[in-house]
Order: structure tokens, then sequence, then C-alpha cells
């Protein structure tokens, strides 16, 4: 199969012999997969600046199986995004959030574009904290594990803003007044969760519960396994 | 199979250094014994001597087969200024090319989180140490120009402020005798933006 000027980002890379490399990438049409980048860590090879985390490229490949071998790899502007400073630990944040939950050749045009604009916004230098909350909120989206944020999980009446809720993991909130168990991850206001709904995390209480409540929640889904770009926070 | 096993194990053996593919192991291994002997005895002591004794220098962690290395046990070093680098190479290239007379802190590696690799795996504990303990005034630091080294020196440069270290990082730019017009876009936009004032 031979696949021409797609455009992808490189979510990661690792070494392979001497000179080569293996790529992870998102694509929109053929989702994430891995690509064998030949001769690329050679001291002399020109795709060296070009295969960079973080930059929007035009890769393509051929070959059958499991790994295609990459063909070319152009950056799709001259100009280059310019990820810095607090940027880019937050940016690897979402390369490994991509990777351990998207997987390999599962197609989802859109998290490609959710990816892509996300890295932008980063490289914008937008406040980042609200950001990455509202990313980690539409990848799940995207992926089919949307989460409930407006409704009460047990009656079914809209989310008040004034009123305090317990969020149960894969059903929702709950107003705190009539609990039935104590196996919810955590307790919020109903103005956190509306915010983080309407995608406004302007205050920073809202900012700080959605905070939390997206960690429970992406631990969850991650079965417990630790996400190691969190060590690179300072 | 008439093939000496000894031989056919040194030739894997061979096979483990960098750009060593069966053919050239198998041409070293018959170099060896066929016109050089004296040189593969040579090669075995060494290597067998440099595997027991090289250890880490226990403050800047570069290659070292004493406890402090030669660059940090030497006392004409400006301890004022440290150099943060990622291989041992790297030291021994910035101290062939640059004029720079402080002593260095090798990472062995880079921040790379999906690889596994964060602060405690470069020995960033062990630096800070060293920054809290005070004396240095400037921090270099000499990370690759790829997004992880940038990763890396932004990490160490959050970590010097703490301690009010200042830190510089090192400047990119056009290659000497390059010409623009072939230099990749990145490089070239980033000398852009670094220029510097003549006179």
């Amino acid at each position: 199969m031979r696949v021409q000027d797609q455009p992808a980002y490189i979510l990661h890379h690792r070494p392979f012999r001497d000179s080569s490399q293996i790529l992870e990438v998102i694509t929109p049409d053929y989702g994430r997969l891995s690509l064998m980048s030949r001769g690329s860590r050679g001291a002399k090879s020109r795709l060296k600046s070009i295969l960079q985390s973080f930059r929007p490229l035009v890769v393509s490949w051929s070959g059958k199986g499991e790994m295609p071998t990459l063909t070319g790899a152009e950056a799709q502007s001259v100009k280059m995004l310019t990820l810095t400073g607090k940027a880019l630990p937050s940016a690897f944040y979402i390369n490994e959030l991509v990777i351990r939950l998207l997987h390999k050749h599962d197609v989802y045009e859109r998290v490609y574009y959710l990816y892509e604009s996300v890295i932008r916004l980063l490289s914008d230098k937008h406040e980042i904290e609200p950001v990455l909350r509202l990313f980690e909120k539409q990848l799940l989206e995207e992926l089919g594990f949307g989460l409930n944020l407006s409704f009460n999980a047990e009656t079914g009446e809209a989310v008040l803003p004034d009123n305090e809720y317990a969020y149960y993991l894969e059903h929702g909130p709950v107003a705190l007044s009539s609990v039935f168990d104590d196996s919810y991850i955590l307790k919020l206001s109903g103005k956190s969760l509306l915010d983080l709904d309407a995608n406004t995390l302007d205050s920073e209480q809202s900012l700080k519960d959605a905070k939390r409540l997206m960690r429970v929640i992406l631990n969850y889904y991650l079965e417990g396994k630790p996400i190691k770009s969190r060590e690179l926070f300072r | 199979m008439s093939q000496s096993p000894l031989l056919l194990q040194l030739i894997d053996a061979l096979r483990c250094l960098p750009g060593v593919g069966p053919k050239s192991a198998q041409r070293m291994a018959f170099h060896l014994l066929e016109r050089d002997r004296k040189g593969a005895a040579i090669l075995s002591d060494s290597l067998q001597n440099a595997v027991d004794h090289i250890g880490h220098c226990s403050q800047c962690r570069t290659l070292s087969e004493t406890e402090l290395c030669g660059y940090c046990s030497d006392t004409r070093r400006n301890d004022e200024l440290l150099c943060i680098v990622e291989t041992p190479s790297d030291v021994l290239a910035i101290n062939q090319a640059a004029d720079f007379n402080g002593k260095y802190f090798v990472l062995m590696g880079h921040l790379s989180p999906l690889d596994g690799i964060g602060p405690a795996e470069l020995g960033l504990g062990l630096l800070e140490a060293r920054l809290k303990q005070g004396g240095i005034k400037e921090l270099i630091l000499a990370t690759n120009p790829t997004v992880e080294g940038e990763t890396t020196a932004h990490y160490i440069s959050e970590m010097a402020a703490e301690y009010q270290i200042e830190s510089t990082r090192l400047a990119h730019g056009i290659p000497l005798g390059g010409e623009l017009e072939y230099i990749d876009g990145g490089t070239l936009a980033h000398a852009f933006s670094g220029r510097q004032k003549l006179l």
C-alpha cells in the first residue's frame, strides 16, 4: 500500500539500529500508526530537523504490514510552530494521553484535528490549564467516553450551578443531598460542572475542580498506570 | 557446520558495535586473527579494563574511573559556571571547540516521558543538590536543539530559577560557511529571531 502526502504529527520516536528510527504518528485518515524511517538519524540526514514532534508534517509511506516505511516527509509550512517554555511539558503530556488512549489503527479523524488545534493553542501561548482540561474532555468524548456533566444522573434534571454534587464514574453527578452510597469519586459544585461542560473554565475554582475531576477520570481510563509526563511539571 | 564456534562467537560479539553488520564483523574478526593478533590482545585487555573500572563521576555523572572525573577535580576550572550536556561525547565536543573553563554536568540523556525517562532518571536530584549548595552563578544549558532537549533545558532552567541562578541556552545559528538558501526553515527562523547587534 502506498500513501501519499498525508498530514501527520509525530507523537513519539525511538531509535532503531544505527541511523533509523521508528515514528509513532497520528494522521486524519489512518489514525495512529508506526512508520519506519530509514536513515533519518544519520549525520547527513536532511530529515532530522523536520522529523520533530509537534511540527505539522505531510508524510508519505509505503509497505504492507505492521510497520510501513516512510518514503517522504515535509513540513506543512516553512514557518515553524514554536512551542516554548511551559507549553513543552504540556505538549508531551498531550502526546502521552493520545498514545495511551488512542489505539493503533483506530481511525478517529476528529481526534487528529483536535490534536492539531490543541498544539496550535499551546504554541499561541494561551493560558495552558484550561486548554489541557478541554482537550482531556474532548478527547474522551471523541473516543466514545463522553462525560455527563450537565444532568443529574439519578433524576435526569439539569445540573444547577448553586447545588453541590457528588460525581460517579461512568454515570455523572448526583445531588449531594441524595447520594446513595460513597462510591463517588469526588464532590464539586454545579457551577464547576457546568463551566467544564460549556468550555468556560474562567474561574479559579472551576479550573481547580475540573483538574481534580479529569485526573480521577483519566486515571480510570488509563487503568491506574501513572502519567510519566506529569513529572515534567515543576 | 565447519566454522569454528569461537570464531562465530567473536563475529557475533563484534556486531554489538554501532555501524557493524554481519559482513563487517566478519572482516574485523578475520583481520584481528590473521593479521593483528597483538592488536587483538590489546583490544581485549583495554575492553576488559574499561568495563571493569569505568563508572560515573559522583559529581557530574560523566564516565570516569575515579570517584571524581578529571574535570570535576581540576581546581583551575571555574566552579561558578556549569555546563549541562546530554552525553559524555558532548563534553568532549565542547571542550575541544569552545573556550569554556567551567565545569560540566552530564545528564546521560534527555527528558522523554514516553520512554519512561523523567527528572529522576537524569539525575536531576543530584543537580538540584548542587544548585542548592550554592556557588554556581550561571548554568549553560547545552542540551540538543530537539524538542526533548528544549524541554529538558526548560525544566532545568525552572529549577535554577528557584535558586536564583541565571541560566543561558546555546544560540541557534547558521553553520559557518553555510548558505542561507539551503538552510532549513526552522534554523533560519531561529537565527533570524536571535540576530545580534553589530558594533
